[in-house]
């Protein structure tokens, strides 16, 4: 199992990266030897041993149903570069 | 003696006892950063005007909050209500929050003024600071070092009186490894003793909010502000929070400290192992017990935590993709080119190397293999410490496994660079609370003594911590800017 | 061509529960707002924001669970689903993987008589993503506006068993689904507002046969009709390509509303991989039995409860029962004419019947419409007492619903009451009947149909407001005696 420039071409897709041919190759090979040192916890034995998803043991942390007012449209808009009527604007999708 | 010197406990009773004005200590601060920022380039964003006209409030204010008038600064991934939070990242370079995180908003409340925001590596990825999309900050004790990170800012501003206290974040060690290099007091919380709200996550299971002082009292007093439960925070802990002063100066004869095998390895300089067993024979005087212990699988430690961080990080930074906030290409054509091309410009190379490895990590052909692996490692690392804790009241390691660095000499070294975590991860993938306080210098440098503690008993740290630095004066030595 | 497949369907409902906030912040979830004015740092995904679980999302999924014939699991939990789309601000979707709060479940419809029991896989919380506007169509906009209002919002989404076996099938199941949804009273259920939507998986395979065909799945299924075609539509397309030796391709497919017809969006090859995994910003969930009990003891009767009541207390035919428990309003409204009015059977037809038909052509709910169950019932004891007759009550009916006049004014207004007066109904009898001498000798040779005539003459006369009933006894007494 390793890293090539076709394989970081395909993450780079799922995490929607731009990526130069250069810093494709780049990154396949720094990867290598990342994933090789992360390679060894599946030597570690974990059979019984569950998950930890959650550090802390809470459960049911919940909020009551009640509305807070919103910041409103402008203020949630402001940091955008480019809005129109009230929506915020992206090119086009397909 | 000059305001920027004094410890946050020494401002409270001088602004008290009126010695000094709020006016008095952000002119004095201001005009140290004003002096020696240059060469340390802590700050990214000063907010001199906004604390002017604050300190001004603050004086003519009977009634305040026990920070009234004293100032501090945040990393910035910490956001503020209209000040420029950009997580040293170009993505977010002029991105203005209208929110003050909860930690920040605390602070504020308590009458602390905010003096600006400091730097780090970017989104917080990275041991040095030299990965802040904008610049590097130099250690204070070495210029041509690094101050570490990724809350190099905070460290490095601490240590060169630039501020009393900050703020910053730690997810494998980012508030104490710099505290080690920086010959400061660094302390992480445990998971969920601090709200995360409003603190760009890196990795929401391993991220805690803590305090970097100039010693330990100052620690105290800051994290009786900030710690307790919020409800805006669905993981932080609804627990009391006691009163951290009031572990300052108690004795701790009788404590039983376990000082782990696995954290005195290959890897850590025989100076440094020097410097913890000189310490440790400190506290055996001091009268604790000391014993060794062992935790069996915190080799694996940074293994998994780089599976789960990266994993993490990998979709919580999905969000800066230049819609809402952040840069945005604007010629782009379609959708798709908009996403890869903002966030191909706007992220650092290690973000990116971050983000694509979490992404593997979390395909559904490697899930299994890898990150419920690493999750179950992380099980197997907190019963280890669980298993020590039943016996032992604190453990005690070196912080890092050298002192301060040179920069550039790691930046192409991976690996190596990661290394620096080795001591300070597993404490985070168990979600302990844990302190770096000053316990020597090496060549000139500081380095730091980790001390670790079961979960919510920051009070014990505290004990401990204090007791060491009342009987060394690791702590009160000051670099002198400008030498080397 | 047909009767060699059958079709194989499962429906994923999405169901927005009626909370006042969104499941994860406070924002407000009102439909309709201006673009962005419900949205906050959190539900557009800025730094740092995290979630907080609405506890009445929890609630009303439990009661849906429970109305749905669901297992309730005692430990679910939250998960990304990691994907990059305009509407999607944190770009990942925060819903429940592989722990779902419900698990199992069933509806059980009738079709064509014949009851069919149609299973529930699961059913799990989510948040909603937000709305894309295009100028025109998404494919040809140059550019696309986003509003985060409804990111955010809470959903249920309630995946069936593959045991659907026909468009009409679906439809009912899903009919049956809105139903018992509103009679819980966890959601709206309005198609036209998206607060319930469809996706459909269709599969063919020969009759008999075990296994699954490939499979497609439509979205974008936004009313109960467009569900039927797309299902006709599509399986239709499916038979045709087997039946040419085409190979099906397992992808996704979207309902063209305008061109009446299925498209492709993406095949499997192309599928996303949503890279799932447990949200750390979110604790686990634990419903313990006395959760369960409590929301339980507060259900409100349910379509199956309120159709038995209806077929054992009024003696209703189940088909009649399942019309009147299509909404609560409908039960509502014919429960309260019952406390008025004591024919159940006759208050049942006026509902189904002519109150229907105008409550469809106009597209409003029965407790939209000006007609009251009070004024129905007044009515219907207008025919009772013989001022008006059940014609003329169909005319008033539809000025009811137009006005919302009470109908003793509209009959008073319009002078449609009835002539039940002997003596001035004898009188234009008489004259009639004078008239027309032929038409006597025709009855009196036994030709049943002269009496229609008269009556016919009468009716015309009189502008059709004679009272039947009274004008044929007076006939016959009058024809017996010439």
């Amino acid at each position: 199992m390793g890293f090539s420039s076709q394989k970081v071409e395909q993450l780079a897709f799922f995490s929607s990266l731009s990526l130069t041919e250069e810093e494709k190759e780049r990154f396949a090979q720094e990867l290598n030897p990342f994933l090789k040192c992360v390679e060894q916890i599946r030597q570690v034995n974990t059979d019984n041993t569950q998950p930890l998803i959650h550090i802390l043991p809470n459960h049911n942390v919940f909020r009551p149903d009640e509305v807070i007012p919103s910041p409103g449209q402008e203020e949630m808009l402001k940091n955008a570069k480019v809005t129109a009527e009230g929506y915020y604007k992206v090119p086009r999708i397909m | 003696m000059s305001a920027y010197k004094l410890t946050v406990n020494q401002l409270i009773n001088k602004v008290n006892n009126k010695q000094l004005s709020p006016s008095e200590i952000v002119e004095s601060i201001l005009g140290r950063i004003e002096k020696v920022d240059g060469r340390i380039r802590a700050f990214i964003t000063l907010t001199g005007d906004s604390a002017r006209n604050q300190a001004k409030q603050a004086g003519n204010q009977t009634e305040a909050g026990v920070l009234k008038g004293i100032p501090y600064a945040l990393k910035d991934n910490i956001c503020t209500n209209a000040v420029r939070t950009t997580c040293a990242s170009k993505m977010l370079e002029d991105f203005i929050p209208n929110y003050d995180a909860r930690v920040a908003k605390k602070l504020k409340n308590a009458g602390g003024i905010l003096i600006g925001k400091l730097n780090m590596d970017e989104l917080a990825m990275g041991t040095s600071t030299e990965l802040s999309a904008f610049f590097p900050t130099y250690n204070p004790w070495d210029l041509t070092r690094v101050p570490g990170g990724s809350s190099g800012g905070a460290a490095a501003a601490v240590a060169a009186d630039e501020i009393p206290f900050a703020l910053a974040t730690d997810t494998g060690g980012s508030i104490r490894q710099p505290a080690s290099y920086c010959g400061v007091v660094g302390l992480k919380p445990t998971y969920g003793r601090v709200s995360r709200w409003g603190v760009a996550a890196l990795a929401s299971s391993l991220d805690q909010v803590g305090v970097l002082a100039k010693n330990v009292e100052d620690a105290a007093i800051i994290m009786n502000i900030i710690a307790g439960q919020d409800s805006l925070d669905s993981t932080s802990a609804d627990l009391p929070v006691p009163d951290y002063t009031s572990y300052l100066g108690t004795d701790i004869k009788g404590m039983k400290i376990g000082v782990p095998r696995q954290f005195f390895q290959k890897n850590v300089a025989s100076e440094v192992k020097a410097k913890i067993d000189q310490a440790l024979k400190k506290y055996e005087e001091l009268g604790a017990i000391i014993e060794e212990v062992s935790l069996p699988h915190s080799e694996h430690a940074l293994a998994a935590y780089y599976t789960i961080a990266s994993a993490e990080a990998s979709t919580n930074l999905a969000r800066l993709d230049g819609m809402r906030y952040g840069i945005n290409d604007l010629t782009a054509e379609n959708i798709e080119d908009m996403y890869t091309n903002n966030r191909g410009l706007g992220l650092g190379p290690e973000v990116k190397r971050r983000t694509l490895f979490g992404t593997f990590i979390l395909g559904s052909c490697n899930y299994e293999t890898y990150y419920l692996q690493a999750l179950k490692i992380r099980r197997l690392i907190q019963q280890d410490f669980e298993q020590v804790f039943q016996n032992f009241d604190l453990i005690i390691s070196p912080t890092t496994p050298t002192t301060a660095f040179k920069i550039g000499s790691q930046v192409h070294e991976l690996l190596d660079l990661y290394s620096n975590d080795m001591l300070t991860v597993p404490i985070n993938m168990a979600g302990l609370p844990a302190i770096s306080i000053p316990c020597g210098f090496i060549k000139g440098l500081p380095i730091g003594m980790q001390i670790i503690g079961k979960p919510f008993a920051e009070g014990s740290i505290i004990q401990a911590a204090y007791a060491f630095e009342q009987n060394t004066d690791y702590h009160t030595q000051k670099p002198v800017l400008g030498v080397k | 061509m047909y009767s060699k497949y059958e079709t194989v369907i499962g429906l994923e409902v999405h169901v927005e529960l009626k909370t006042k906030t969104k499941i994860f912040c406070a924002c407000s979830t009102e439909f309709g707002a201006e673009p962005n004015t419900q949205v906050c740092p959190i539900c557009a995904g800025f730094p740092g924001m995290l979630p907080v679980l609405n506890k009445q999302a929890v609630d009303y999924a439990i009661k849906a669970g429970l109305a749905l014939n669901s297992t309730i699991a005692d430990y679910c939990k939250f998960d990304r689903k990691n994907y990059f789309y305009p509407d999607l601000p944190k770009a990942y979707q925060i819903s429940q993987y592989d722990y779902p709060i419900c698990l199992g479940g069933h509806l059980d419809v009738e079709v064509d008589g014949r009851k069919r029991r149609i299973g529930i896989t699961r059913a799990h919380l989510e948040e909603d993503a937000g709305k894309l506007i295009h100028q025109g169509s998404i494919t040809t906009s140059p550019f696309s506006l986003v509003d985060l209002n409804r990111a955010g919002v809470p959903l249920l989404e309630i995946v069936s068993e593959p045991d659907i076996r026909s468009a009409e099938e679906a439809r009912i199941y899903l009919e049956k689904l809105r139903s018992v949804l509103l009679f819980a009273g966890v959601s709206d259920c309005k198609m036209q507002e998206g607060s319930l939507r469809c996706d459909a998986n269709i599969s063919m395979r020969l009759l008999g046969a075990t296994e699954f065909g490939t499979r497609v799945e439509i979205k974008n299924l936004n009313s109960f009709r467009a569900l039927e075609r797309a299902i006709d539509y599509e399986a239709k397309r499916q038979v045709d390509a087997l039946e040419n030796g085409e190979k099906l391709v397992q992808e996704t497919r979207t309902w063209d509303e305008e061109k009446q017809m299925t498209k492709s969006m993406r095949t499997k090859e192309e599928a996303e991989d949503y890279r799932y995994f447990p949200d750390p910003d979110l604790p686990p969930v634990r419903v313990a039995a006395e959760w369960i009990e409590k929301v339980k003891s507060a259900m409100p009767e349910l379509p199956e409860e309120a159709n038995q009541r209806l077929v054992n207390t009024y003696g209703l035919s189940e088909y009649d029962a399942s019309v009147l428990t299509l909404t609560p309003e409908h039960l509502r409204f014919f429960d309260k004419c019952i406390n008025l009015y004591s024919e159940p059977k006759v208050v049942a037809n006026w509902i189904m019947g002519d109150l229907n038909r105008l409550l469809n052509n106009a597209n409003i709910e029965i407790n939209e419409s000006k007609v009251s169950p009070e004024s129905l019932t007044d009515l219907l004891l207008l025919i009772d007492q013989g001022v008006i007759s059940g014609k003329m009550a169909k005319d008033v009916l539809e000025e009811m619903f137009d006005t919302g006049h009470n109908p003793e004014a509209i009959v008073k207004e319009k002078g449609m009451a009835q002539i039940s007066d002997e003596e001035t109904l004898l009188a234009l009898i008489d004259e009639i009947v004078v008239n027309n001498s032929k038409v006597v000798e025709d009855y009196k040779e036994g030709k049943k149909k002269a009496l229609g005539f008269f009556v016919g003459q009468v009716m015309k006369t009189t502008k059709g407001q004679a009272n039947p009933a009274i004008v044929n006894k007076l006939l016959l007494d009058r024809l017996g005696r010439e």
